[in-house]
């Protein structure tokens, strides 16, 4: 027994010891290892300036243009600009201020994993978003007035007849980013050498969105059911044709078009082409999924899941406005992370909750960097309107009365002020409030308890039982009026915004129950429409499309947008007009009648559009904001001193 | 012994067929699945535009089909649809809108295209028996759909030319099999041409759809989400992801590498400070420092992690009054030029905090364990014996003591296998680490099903083997216990 304990005391020395040893020697092959990084890290400087030595011989040195302010401006492209048929038109914003300076890392935030960069078939906020920098669409908005379009990959986009065919040029001086593989092992040989961005991809864009087997294309394949043709008229000129002529194939199907790299997405990893029967599929679970290719003014160099997405600037791109060396995208899935992290300089800009902002800017106190001056403050609008909206495949809600008594029963003023920390406005039709397509005529339902009492007892609800609940006899049963309004549960907004509204209307004989769900279970009601009451929130379009959401064509077609079932003869002609019309003016008209009427009917209550209060480090200059997404666009904006 | 190891290693095979049924058969009940999320574009809350043109709606089966989502989840009587059947729900949706329930109409589409295959003799009795044309025309529809055969994708490997001349010979009948449909507007010629060629095309495939007694019996075990779900299983592939479509298990052993450092340096922190504070407990029991500690080691069993996690970072972390540790993370972003040391360094700095709010908890529950292991030994003859004969006190306690006392809690330690591998939801959201249990928390919440199960079912294995273990061990440091 002594001898056993012996032992194993000898054995647990023994193990000191070793440990001892392994730290010295770490210790030792530290210095080893710190000599040979420093090496590495001269060597890799010296790679750089010489890169950049050979670039500014090749750019020539004209003037105020090169670097970040853009390669000269090529001849085409003023003359492209010049001709009256083109449908893109200059954006007269200069991104970048003369005195602007490139370099430093950006940091800035995303609240999910980015599930992969292939950009047709993933489709979450992150990787839209990185989109926008590492592969952007052939056109796009212009950053005042986004219903106006402006040249991106393409320079030109003509409609010789008029709506129904499109032209597009293409920049010649586009080149795919080299593609982000281990090409030390020699398997990716195939894949070397400079590849230029042509028409043909984006032909082959088109041809993975129209192949079913893309499932993940899905969604935005809807846009292109007008589609007729489309084909590379030559290297650098894309055709395409459709059946009729509508608003919406120019404010949304031509805008989500981008050049896809045929050369790399038709191969697998040893360069044999995919036969064209499994193609779709195998562009769907590409080998190359995880990462991105692209040839925008970023590239997308390196993806940590769950930590961080690395862009690195791409000198090679001719357009203006990219300052930065390096953005990264820091992946915080806690939303209290950020206002920690904006405090600590590791995230350069940062919007608040809510609840933070009432923590950290209203209840923060003088000291706060919040409120300081160390962090500059700002904001933007999204695109969104919140709402409460009744299905109208219950009887309840059937009658106009009723929903107009329940929407002068919700405080939206209070909620607004109290739970949303004023952080928006009113809202009270189906858009965003500060559209131009928005009628600033329609008043809101003001908060009034006798006005809805007056309004339910019109329809017929009264109190006969003295429960304290209104009731009222429907298809000859006696009903109480008691329904379930289903929330988004993981929103503490939403879950107190469902209980002050729950009060409110006990207060008028209506006993409502708020059911938190989780999203899946959230959507999956909605689309059985099993629901009575449910508060979302939409996004729109700069442009505005109400068919998706109001159209009585869509409201019996399972799982579609129109979800509370409403059905309005004049609703319907009002958007089947502007699916055509093309002018400004009229449309805006359209849309002015349109908001009355919903306003009206009120199939939702409508709530408010939102506002993000954006904060940033007091070093980051020329901060300005896209009325549409991405919002926070950072083409434009570079480290400087105030 | 060894006999006992085969016996106990044999029954964990029906254990684990069981939970993996049971797990199986939940997820898939759970409301919500992975192709109406995959199809929900990605605005997050609102803004999805799920309504399904002719084109999407493919895509939607092609989805079902890769996932195996159209089968029956666990059994499968399909060879025995009747035309009735088939007929009632192509009813449903022939039906004006307005006069079905959204949600039967839905489960009709969803049902007609998950038939797939199984349907077609019964179309083809509509397409040339039914008395109503507009249930002709449209049985021809779905015939041009349900006929549809899939082509072999072969995974990661290459197709050899035979699947590759198989699918040229599939995509090249199934095209010619879209072509042949006609609407109710459609005139008798055109039917009569669709009907001939879809009864030529059934006499030369017939043998495709006649199901002999053994295909019933395959098809009624076999032909389902959960043996498909096994076979794949039984050569340790668990699939890919129906949300980023990459591999499962690759993915598994990187998030693993996060959570495994955090559980392990826990555990270890856990057995080195609540070891010696049992024995000290049990020395000094009923004393008032005995009675304080107590006190507070019960506190911190009660606090919960959430609340821990984010008082020490608001008190700790940088940007705070003691701006010590970082905000978050499990090393920094830039680790290029960093050596060995410094790394470790770096890690060892960022994990610190994280590894507190692990072990805290698990410091109470297992120094109360050791307190009483001790104690129940302490008092036994053979201790007596060894204070009779002028041992020192040290070595009473840590010889002859603890050595038994520490049986009960060394078992503990295999029990933990299990939550080692699970990382925490909790702990890792707070201080941003890309762990096991984050990953696990958004699969559930994204119905990505395979993700799901690979976890459980890795976590299954690994509590059966720990419960084995534990047994095992008891038998190694306790020689009067033996399974024979």
């Amino acid at each position: 027994m002594t001898r056993s304990f012996l032992t194993s005391l000898a054995g647990v020395g023994l193990l000191l010891v070793l440990a001892v040893i392994t730290v010295i020697n770490t210790c030792q092959s530290d210095r080893i290892e710190r000599t040979h990084l420093d090496l590495v890290q001269r060597v890799d400087k010296m790679e750089k300036k010489l890169e950049s030595g050979g670039f500014s011989t090749s750019n020539g040195g004209s003037g105020p243009t090169g670097g970040i302010f853009g390669a000269p401006e090529p001849a085409w492209y003023t003359a492209a600009m010049q001709d009256p048929a083109n449908l893109l038109k200059r954006d007269r914003v200069d991104w970048l201020p003369p005195q602007a300076e490139s370099g430093g890392t950006l940091y800035l935030h995303q609240g999910s994993d980015p599930y992969g960069f292939n950009y047709l078939t993933t489709s979450s906020n992150p990787v839209t978003e990185i989109q926008w920098y590492v592969s952007p669409p052939l056109v796009m908005r212009h950053k005042r007035n986004p219903t106006q379009w402006r040249p991106s990959v393409a320079y030109s986009m003509t409609t010789p007849d008029d709506g129904l065919t499109y032209v597009f040029k293409i920049r010649e001086d586009l080149t795919w980013h080299d593609a982000a593989v281990d090409w030390d092992s020699g398997r990716y040989d195939w894949l070397k050498g400079d590849h230029r961005v042509t028409a043909r991809d984006v032909v082959f864009m088109m041809d993975m969105l129209m192949n079913s087997q893309v499932t993940g294309a899905a969604p935005l394949r809807s846009y292109f059911d007008d589609l007729v043709s489309y084909e590379a008229v030559d290297d650098f000129t894309f055709k395409l044709v459709f059946k009729r002529k509508i608003y919406s194939q120019r404010a949304t199907a031509i805008p989500s078009i981008f050049p896809v790299p045929e050369h790399l997405y038709a191969y697998d990893q040893d360069g044999n082409r995919y036969d064209k029967e499994i193609l779709g599929q195998k562009f769907q679970d590409h080998w190359y999924n995880p990462m991105g290719m692209g040839y925008g003014p970023y590239k997308l160099t390196k993806l940590e899941p769950g930590v961080a997405v690395t862009l690195e600037r791409n000198p090679d791109w001719p357009i203006e406005g990219a300052a930065f060396d390096k953005v990264i995208y820091l992946i915080l899935k806690d939303q209290n992370q950020p206002p920690r992290k904006l405090r600590t300089g590791e995230l350069s800009m940062a919007y608040l909750q809510p609840g933070q902002y009432r923590t950290e800017v209203l209840e923060g106190g003088p000291d706060s960097p919040f409120n300081n001056g160390e962090l500059t403050p700002g904001e933007y609008w999204e695109q969104t309107f919140f709402y409460v909206g009744w299905n109208m495949r219950k009887p309840m809600f059937q009658d106009k009365k009723v929903r107009q008594a329940l929407s002068h029963a919700f405080n939206a003023d209070l909620l607004l002020h109290d739970v949303f920390m004023d952080l928006g406005e009113r809202c009270t039709g189906p858009m965003p409030s500060f559209l131009e397509f928005y009628n600033k005529n329609v008043p809101a339902y003001a908060y009034d308890l006798d006005r809805a009492r007056k309004l339910l007892a019109e329809a017929g609800w009264a109190d006969t039982n003295s429960d304290g609940i209104l009731d009222r006899e429907i298809d000859g049963k006696q009903t109480e009026f008691e329904f379930t309004l289903i929330v988004y549960g993981s929103s503490d907004e939403y879950r107190t915004l469902g209980n002050v509204f729950k009060e409110d209307l006990a207060k008028i004989g209506v006993k409502m129950t708020v059911n938190p769900l989780e999203f899946s279970s959230l959507l999956k009601e909605v689309h059985d429409r099993e629901f009575d009451a449910v508060t979302l929130a939409w996004v729109s379009s700069p442009d505005v499309d109400f068919n998706q959401i109001w159209h009585s064509s869509q409201a019996d077609e399972a799982r579609s947008s129109n979800h509370v079932y409403f059905k309005n003869a004049e609703a319907d002609a009002i958007i089947e007009k502007m699916n055509t019309a093309f002018d400004f003016e009229e449309r805006k008209a359209l849309a002015h009648r349109f908001h009355e009427l919903v306003a009206e009917e009120a199939p939702y209550t409508f709530f408010f559009t939102r506002k993000r209060p954006a904060f940033w480090q007091k070093d980051l200059q020329n901060v300005s904001f896209l009325g549409y997404r991405p919002y926070r666009s950072h083409w434009g904006w570079y480290w400087g001193q105030p | 012994m060894f006999g006992y190891i085969v016996k106990r290693v044999l029954l964990m095979v029906p254990t684990f067929f069981a939970v993996s049924l049971i797990v199986f058969v939940v997820l898939n009940f759970a409301p919500g699945n992975p192709a109406q999320v995959a199809l929900a574009s990605g605005d997050g809350k609102g803004g999805q535009n799920t309504q399904l043109s002719t084109q999407t709606r493919e895509s939607y089966r092609l989805f079902k089909e890769q996932f195996n989502l159209d089968k029956p989840i666990l059994l499968n009587t399909r060879f025995r649809l009747t035309t009735d059947r088939v007929r009632g729900t192509l009813d449903d949706l022939l039906k004006p809108a307005g006069d079905v329930a959204p949600a039967r109409r839905s489960d009709a589409e969803d049902n007609i295209e998950n038939w797939g295959s199984y349907a077609v003799p019964a179309l083809m009795d509509l397409l040339t028996n039914d008395a109503d044309r507009t249930m002709r025309a449209f049985a021809s529809q779905r015939l041009a759909v349900n006929s549809q055969r899939s082509l072999t994708m072969g995974g990661r490997n290459r197709l050899t030319d035979e699947q590759r001349a198989h699918n040229k010979d599939v995509a090249q009948q199934n095209g010619e099999a879209i072509k042949w449909t006609f609407t109710p507007e459609a005139d008798a010629e055109r039917e009569g041409a669709v009907v001939s060629f879809w009864t030529g095309w059934y006499e030369t495939n017939r043998a495709r759809y006649e199901y002999s007694g053994s295909d019933k019996v395959r098809i009624f075990f076999t032909d389902t989400r959960f043996a498909k779900y096994w076979s794949n299983l039984a050569h340790l592939d668990f699939g890919i992801s129906h949300v980023d479509k990459r591999p499962v298990l690759p993915k598994i052993f990187h998030k693993l590498r996060y959570s495994l450092t955090l559980s392990l340096c826990a555990v270890l922190l856990i057995y080195f400070v609540s070891v010696p504070l049992g024995i000290w407990s049990a020395v000094n029991r009923n004393t008032t420092p005995d009675r304080f500690v107590t006190v507070i080691l019960f506190m911190l069993y009660s606090l919960p992690s959430f609340f821990v996690g984010v008082f020490l970072l608001n008190l700790l972390s940088r940007g705070t009054p003691f701006s010590v540790f970082p905000t978050s993370g499990f090393e920094s972003l830039e680790v290029g030029g960093m050596t060995t040391l410094d790394r470790l360094k770096d890690i060892v700095w960022h994990v610190f905090l994280p590894i507190i709010c692990l072990s805290y908890a698990g410091l109470a529950a297992l120094s109360r364990y050791a307190r009483t292991g001790l104690l129940d030994v302490i008092r036994s003859d053979y201790i007596r014996t060894a204070r009779a004969k002028g041992l020192p006190e040290f070595i009473v306690i840590v010889k002859h003591a603890a050595r038994n006392g520490m049986i009960p809690i060394l078992t503990l330690m295999a029990t933990m296998l299990p939550a080692l591998f699970g990382g925490s939801v909790v702990v890792e959201v707070v201080f941003g680490i890309p762990g096991m249990g984050s990953y696990m928390f958004e699969s559930i919440q994204g119905r990505d099903y395979n993700v799901v199960m690979a976890v459980l079912l890795i976590s299954c294995s690994l509590t059966l083997v720990g419960m084995l273990i534990s047994d095992l061990s008891y038998a190694l440091v306790d020689p009067r216990i033996t399974f024979d």
